[in-house]
């Protein structure tokens, strides 16, 4: 099935079709929230209303037009309209879990600690600009699809990633540095 | 580290790497779809999920934070105790002396408020009236029927508003009981008057009874019959300078598999007068005995 098929089908109400959306899509949008959030309870929360929102909207989705964007919009939103709410909302459970941080077995321990190195620049760049990066390198939009998500012109788009991306290599370097500083010692 | 990400190219190259390892830890979780479902046919219109929350932190913040925060902000969860006995026909509730731990709690305040904590004899004899010990047959389980139009109001209950727990200096009174069983109604309750469209009463919120209706992953106790206590603090959320105290007891899991002699304990009190819950316990229990495996 294709997606457009998909659709065609979800617009007529058949669950199945929709069903076939999500299992295609949900891990690049539970990743993508996951990254932008750093907290996969909170993420699990944002792709479950995007996706229901996707089902109530679905109606007036235009035929032809692709899925992934239109999908990571709305999740953009979940994950924008939820930090809004917790700004105020704080309820602290225990609702935080952390992801498996130990190496996968195929890992180098370098490649693991580039890994982290990353991350951790990831971390240390403003949301806006964390959320470019995930969206262009992790979602895989296009620069015009991500103008659309996040709803700024495709110039401010290009503006955020050259930034964030001079923002991490500057941080990668200083990082290295050090390492190298106190391998030498 | 030899890394080298000298160029924007060779950045975007580096992330691009970086999220495919990533991509590998990131799946979403297998029973999406399922939760999804669930919720599509609602209607979206007068709940969204939004909403929803929003009524759920709204009741919360009438009923609950208030309440801890006047309490001196001691939440207590009791996990599922209910003790069914492999040996006897009968009921068996079992309290194990649980070693008496002081729990002392330094740079915070509620040190003044938490002392000791002692757990007391349940007052069993006080929940249970009269035990039945067979359901009468003919009583079939009552078919679940959608309402077609939704009254506007959720269906007459019999909550009232007990008002707030009084603050209680542990310094005078550190002996604090409460009772080892875990209902969730109120929080069940509360949902399906969302599902339905309703707004959630406010009295019918019992803040122990939502508390209890989360799984919050409890270290489990080292053997069958004693218990696990976790404890910890978190700054309250409304109210910064002060605190929150969570005591959490967990008892045994009890295995699926064992084999059980099933005692059920129809309360037959006065409280039981109100509508139908006579009906509605003695449904329950035929339902209890249809699902057990001979």
């Amino acid at each position: 099935m294709t997606d457009e098929q998909a659709v065609l089908r979800c617009q007529s109400g058949e669950h199945e079709a929709f069903r076939h959306l999500v299992e295609r899509y949900k891990d690049v949008l539970f990743g993508t929230a996951v990254l932008m959030t750093g907290n996969r309870a909170l993420a699990e929360e944002q792709v479950q209303e995007a996706l229901l929102a996707a089902w109530r909207g679905i109606s007036g989705f235009q035929r032809g037009r692709p899925v992934k964007p239109w999908l990571v919009r709305i999740l953009v939103n979940a994950v924008v309209s939820q930090r809004r709410r917790r700004a105020i909302d704080t309820v602290p459970l225990e609702t935080y879990s952390h992801a498996d941080d130990r190496p996968s077995p195929g890992e180098t321990v370098e490649a693991n600690l580039d890994r982290e190195e990353i991350r951790e620049a990831l971390g240390g760049l403003s949301a806006d600009h964390r959320q470019v990066v995930v969206l262009r390198y992790f979602a895989d939009l296009t620069v015009p699809e991500l103008a659309e998500a996040i709803g700024v012109r495709e110039g401010t788009v290009k503006s955020r990633l050259s930034r964030a991306l001079g923002q991490l290599r500057e941080q990668l370097a200083s990082g290295g540095a050090r390492e190298a500083y106190s391998h030498g010692q | 580290m030899a890394s080298n990400y000298g160029s924007n190219q060779e950045m975007e190259r580096a992330l691009r790497e970086h999220f495919e390892a990533e991509a590998e830890d990131l799946r979403a979780p297998q029973n999406l779809w399922q939760s999804i479902e669930g919720q599509m046919d609602l209607q979206p219109t007068r709940h969204p999920v939004t909403q929803v929350r929003r009524k759920i932190l709204g009741a919360l913040k009438q009923n609950w934070f208030p309440m801890m925060a006047t309490g001196g902000a001691v939440a207590v969860a009791a996990s599922a105790v209910i003790v069914l006995s492999n040996t006897g026909g009968e009921i068996q509730v079992v309290t194990k002396e649980v070693p008496v731990e002081r729990t002392v709690i330094k740079e915070v305040p509620v040190e003044k408020v938490v002392r000791e904590t002692v757990v007391k004899e349940v007052p069993v004899e006080r929940m249970v009236e009269k035990s039945v010990t067979r359901a009468p047959a003919a009583q079939a389980a009552p078919s679940y029927t959608a309402p077609a139009a939704p009254p506007a109001r959720p269906p007459a209950t019999t909550f009232q508003d007990y008002g707030r727990q009084p603050f209680v200096a542990t310094a005078e009174d550190a002996v604090s009981t409460f009772s080892l069983d875990t209902d969730r109604a109120s929080y069940q309750l509360a949902l399906s008057w969302l599902q339905e469209g309703y707004d959630i009463e406010p009295d019918s919120v019992r803040a122990e009874e939502w508390i209890n209706a989360f799984n919050y992953g409890y270290e489990m106790p080292a053997d069958d019959w004693g218990f696990a206590v976790t404890s910890d603090v978190a700054l309250h959320p409304l109210e910064g300078d002060k605190h929150l105290v969570r005591v959490g007891f967990q008892a045994a899991e009890v295995a699926e598999d064992r084999p059980l002699n099933v005692t059920l304990v129809l309360d037959a009190s006065g409280s039981m007068n109100s509508g139908n819950r006579v009906d509605t316990a003695r449904a329950a229990a035929e339902a209890i005995r249809q699902s057990l495996r001979p």
